[in-house]
């Protein structure tokens, strides 16, 4: 028993069974006792592995728990859609355009907002036989394309340009569809701006977008 | 050489495990809060820089107000400006220096475009752009205006979409 204890575990660990092989292969120790101390290593151990279970099992909770919060998160992220004071600008300035449509000989060429008003309103055909329609949105066309390159390759995707009349009537708000103009791509994500064209008793309102 | 040996108790090593553990879950609680704040603000930056970006088009548009570049018309036009007016200002001298802190100073038509890039008083008015500063070195912002000006061949005003664009030393 004294050459026992000579190993170079500490006496109280000793006794909890945990000095390993060298004390229970002693062969001179009895045989009660070694099963008393492997009866103890065995609970020591079972209790160490039931905490290290315990730890594990917070961890998995706190990891499921984030995961399913980050899931829901995503799914519902908002999709980025800003204002933007460019757009604005580009569709101001884009109402001011002259266009080729004279309605009448020696007649002065529509400028855009104009010529939306008369496509919605009239739809009057222009002299070079073109309806007035037909010639806001080529121009208007013609005018996206110049300014935004749209596609895989570039920053932005697409776009979109809607242009509508809304007005109230005794149902309530209404609104009726000129036109629009859709290239490439567009998502949720997307920078936009409407700008608006009083029109008795109504107005225009066209609403672009960028998308990238 | 005498070790001073210390006793520990069994509640003492519980103690301390619980202190591990609670330690080790306040660290994950550490990780997965530094991983959520870092997603929510990490537009932030980007955010502000649109921001500050949109106020740069504004002040660069409201260059279109100037006398040197407004458009006089009946009908109100705030983004208007006269092409007429800028060719001529092009070609003064004592207009050299007049817009200080600005290095570059330019329009140029979006929508139609013609083959000649910059204007002169031998390709006006098919032509791109006129520049009236470039001194180089510069971060450039623009914004869209409406280009007028007398067009003799139908006998009215024409006015086409363009842009005015401002670089400025040293912006970032």
């Amino acid at each position: 028993m004294k050459e026992n204890r000579k190993i170079d575990a500490p006496p109280h660990a000793r006794a909890c069974g945990l000095n390993g092989a060298r004390f229970l292969d002693d062969r001179s120790f009895e045989h009660t006792l070694k099963g008393v101390v492997c009866e103890r290593n065995y609970r020591h151990r079972k209790k160490g592995q039931e905490e290290i279970v315990g730890f594990v099992l917070i961890v998995v909770l706190i990891a499921v728990v984030f995961v399913i919060f980050l899931g829901i998160k995503l799914r519902n992220s908002e999709p980025t859609q800003k204002e933007s004071e460019i757009i604005y600008q580009f569709l101001e300035s884009s109402m001011e355009q002259t266009t080729d449509c004279v309605l009448r000989p020696n007649g002065k060429n529509l400028v855009m907002n104009e010529l939306i008003k008369e496509c919605h309103f009239t739809d009057n055909t222009c002299i070079s036989t073109k309806s007035s329609c037909e010639t806001s949105k080529d121009t208007m066309k013609g005018i996206l394309e110049a300014t935004w390159k749209v596609g895989e390759e570039y920053p932005y995707k697409g776009y979109e340009l809607n242009v509508n009349y809304d007005y109230n009537s005794s149902s309530g708000k209404e609104n009726e569809k000129i036109f629009s103009i859709i290239e490439g791509n567009c998502n949720n994500t997307y920078i936009g701006n409407s700008y608006w064209i009083s029109a008795f008793p109504g107005s225009i309102i066209l609403e672009a977008k960028l998308c990238s | 050489m005498n070790l001073l040996r210390v006793k520990y108790s069994k509640g003492q090593f519980k103690i301390q495990q619980m202190v591990f553990v609670l330690i080790a879950i306040m660290i994950l609680f550490g990780i997965v809060s530094v991983f959520f704040v870092s997603i929510r603000f990490g537009s932030l930056k980007s955010d502000v820089d649109d921001l500050r970006k949109e106020a740069v088009f504004t002040q660069v548009r409201k260059m279109t107000g100037t006398p040197e570049f407004i458009w006089i018309s009946s009908q109100d036009c705030a983004s208007c400006v006269d092409l007429d007016k800028l060719l001529l200002l092009k070609e003064r001298n004592s207009y050299k220096g007049f817009w200080q802190d600005i290095s570059l100073l330019k329009v140029s038509r979006v929508y139609p475009l013609y083959n000649t890039d910059e204007c002169t008083m031998g390709n006006y008015p098919e032509c791109n752009s006129i520049t009236l500063v470039n001194e180089g070195d510069f971060e450039a912002y623009e914004s869209f205006v409406s280009l007028c000006r007398f067009d003799n061949s139908i006998g009215q005003s024409k006015c086409e979409l363009g842009k005015i664009i401002m670089g400025f030393k040293g912006v970032k």
